[in-house]
């Protein structure tokens, strides 16, 4: 299972990618900066066009408020072409706001997760994560 | 000529009634003005504080893990002084995470506007203590609850945060009684115009002089050391009464345990939030 994580924080990148290595998540994560960034790699344009180094996600963790375009901005491109509308979208954000929650999954969301304060709940919530996406949930 | 002079004082009478009448239209002009720019103050000051929140979990974030990595990386040559240094700023931190929860929880409680509903309030507290079930398994807490608590129009999620904050600080301020288990009891009286509920405990109790105090944003009478808590708790229980149109107060002598009291009006349900 390949990750794409779209975070633009470079700390709370690092925190993800070493959550991820504590959770015994042995698979691929790609990381970008940006909602730009993001939709250029999914969609293999700009620098991301070699498909064999940067394989399709099978799972987005996207941060809402990015640069360029925002978390929502990237969700609703993604929902609204079947090329890529297949591929879940899990919102990973500091935020716990109502509004953005509703918003995520009516705009497709597979799931919204608030990014843990503390280290070992990340783990914590990391293991779930792989749980269900790698042995409850069959990917497309 | 007797009658004219009567006209004459009625006339000016009548004058100065007006006068009055347009002073008093004046000033409700005022207040509606200013319970509108009130209003919209607290409503960008809710917002801020929301935002603000939300913020800072970023930063503690990064703080909160780094501080693991250091531990998990370096434990061998941090020696025993460095790890008391990590423990100290973990410590810190994990109070950051703690009040900027309460801040959060406070601004939700304003900004959020729940419709009224008809809230059985028996079913409502089973609820609230199914959630803490733990706690009161642990600290051993003996539940006195009035067997036929009544029916109200209420929010139903806020009042369920009431419930929760006052037996959660009844629990917390009793479990360091050294002669008995702490003791919760809830009970209510109805009155013409509005329920009133109650929340005892067997705790420390509370100093009359602070009575008015203990429901201000950050009020604490104690150290972290003694209880640990952020101070927000009853704020959010007042905001939420307030917010009901009720009253809530406490009676309570220092070693003498505390009753909290508050009323929900009647009501409720013609009311538009």
């Amino acid at each position: 299972m390949n990750i794409l994580l779209v975070e633009d924080i470079e700390t709370d990148a690092k925190i993800a990618l070493r959550a991820f290595d504590k959770g015994s998540f042995k698979n691929d994560i790609f990381t970008v900066r940006d909602g730009q960034e993001a939709m250029d790699f999914i969609c293999h344009q700009g620098r991301y066009t070699d498909q064999e180094k940067y394989p399709r996600p099978d799972i987005i963790l996207l941060d809402i408020n990015l640069p360029k375009l925002t978390g929502f901005d990237v969700l609703k491109q993604l929902k609204e072409d079947p090329r890529y509308n297949f591929i879940p979208v899990v919102m990973l954000t500091s935020s716990k706001d109502e509004t953005a929650i509703k918003r995520s999954y009516s705009c497709g969301a597979s799931g919204y997760i608030q990014k843990p304060v503390n280290f070992e709940d990340y783990v914590k919530m990391v293991e779930g994560f792989n749980y269900y996406w790698q042995v409850v949930n069959q990917l497309p | 000529m007797e009658d004219q002079k009567v006209i004459e004082e009625l006339k000016s009478r009548n004058k100065e009634l007006q006068d009055a009448k347009r002073a008093i239209l004046n000033v409700l002009e005022d207040f509606a003005e200013q319970k509108t720019e009130l209003e919209k103050v607290n409503k960008e000051l809710d917002g801020f504080v929301h935002i603000v929140s939300h913020d800072l979990r970023t930063p503690l974030r990064g703080i909160s893990s780094f501080i693991t990595f250091l531990e998990e990386d370096y434990k061998d040559k941090l020696g025993k002084e460095g790890q008391e240094f990590i423990d100290e700023i973990r410590n810190g931190a994990d109070r950051l995470g703690d009040l900027i929860d309460d801040l959060l929880t406070l601004s939700r409680i304003s900004r959020i506007k729940n419709p009224y509903e008809t809230v059985d309030i028996q079913a409502l507290i089973d609820s609230v203590l199914e959630s803490i079930k733990h706690d009161i398994k642990t600290h051993r807490v003996g539940l006195k609850i009035h067997d036929q608590l009544p029916t109200v129009v209420c929010d139903r999620v806020k009042m369920a945060q009431v419930f929760l904050n006052l037996i959660n600080n009844g629990i917390k301020f009793s479990s360091k009684n050294n002669r008995e288990c702490p003791k919760i009891e809830i009970g209510f009286t109805e009155r013409s115009d509005s329920f009133e509920f109650y929340v005892k405990d067997n705790g420390i109790g509370i100093d009359p002089q602070y009575h008015e105090q203990i429901f201000g944003v950050f009020r604490r009478l104690h150290t972290e050391k003694e209880f640990e808590g952020t101070g927000v708790g009853l704020s959010i229980v007042k905001k939420v009464i307030d917010d009901h149109g009720g009253r809530i107060w406490i009676e309570s002598q220092l070693g003498q345990g505390a009753c909290f009291y508050f009323t929900v009006p009647k009501g409720l349900e013609r009311r538009v939030k």
